[in-house]
């Protein structure tokens, strides 16, 4: 769960798959950030995102801060993918595979 | 060209590909989705920014995000792909020939610390 500040800037994507919880932090004219979403859904996972540019600056500050504080990431790119109480970083659909499946992370 | 539209977009990023020897990418969805986002960045900011990379709206800070950004050089003959693999490398398709390359973020985080300051302001 995020905080309800994140929680009502979310879209959400049904699927079939709901044994995680999984929130992208996206671009929308982000190519990575389409195929990370197009990924799920032909996994038919179930997931939330956010398209920080197309929330105000007051939100994005508050999105990015959040992000920095809860995951201390080396540094922030689109997708930023959270699994769970784990995060991927940019596109990497290896690391999501082995996130999102059966009993993984 | 008018860069506020898909046809000019296109031969924008052409132009740039012919002046630095590389080529665009074949990949007709992979193409068409980079040219939306460039289109979308450049009415909404007054400028082309990269489409895969969090803009700041404030041209300054993000000078360096101008398509083709400042670390396309490097990446294209390093990795044979720009961050957005927009831009490849010449001989992308007789050596490299995958769907895509992930390349890693080679903008300093000190200019992504900027933006997240000017959106505080």
């Amino acid at each position: 769960m995020f905080p309800e500040f994140i929680e009502k800037l979310t879209q959400e994507v049904d699927g079939a798959d709901n044994a995680h919880d999984v929130m992208i932090f996206t671009l929308s004219t982000c190519m990575w950030c389409k195929k990370c979403k197009t990924l799920l859904k032909d996994k038919n996972v179930k997931y939330r995102y956010v398209d920080l540019d197309k929330i105000d600056s007051g939100e994005k500050i508050n999105v990015l801060k959040y992000i920095r504080e809860k995951y201390k990431p080396d540094r922030i790119a689109y997708p930023f993918l959270v699994c769970d109480d784990k995060f991927v970083i940019g596109y990497d659909p290896n690391k999501y595979e082995e996130l999102l499946k059966p009993g993984g992370n | 060209m008018d860069m506020e539209t898909k046809e000019g977009m296109k031969e924008y990023v052409k132009a740039v590909s012919q002046k630095n020897d590389w080529i665009l990418n074949k990949d007709q969805v992979t193409f068409d989705n980079l040219i939306d986002g460039l289109v979308e960045n450049k009415k909404k900011h007054g400028y082309q920014s990269c489409p895969c990379r969090l803009a700041s709206g404030n041209r300054d800070l993000d000078r360096d995000l101008i398509c083709p950004c400042d670390y396309a050089p490097d990446d294209v003959k390093e990795f044979g792909a720009c961050y957005c693999n927009l831009y490849l490398r010449s001989d992308f398709y007789e050596t490299i020939n995958t769907e895509y390359v992930i390349v890693p973020e080679r903008r300093p985080l000190e200019k992504e610390n900027a933006v997240l300051e000017h959106f505080n302001e």
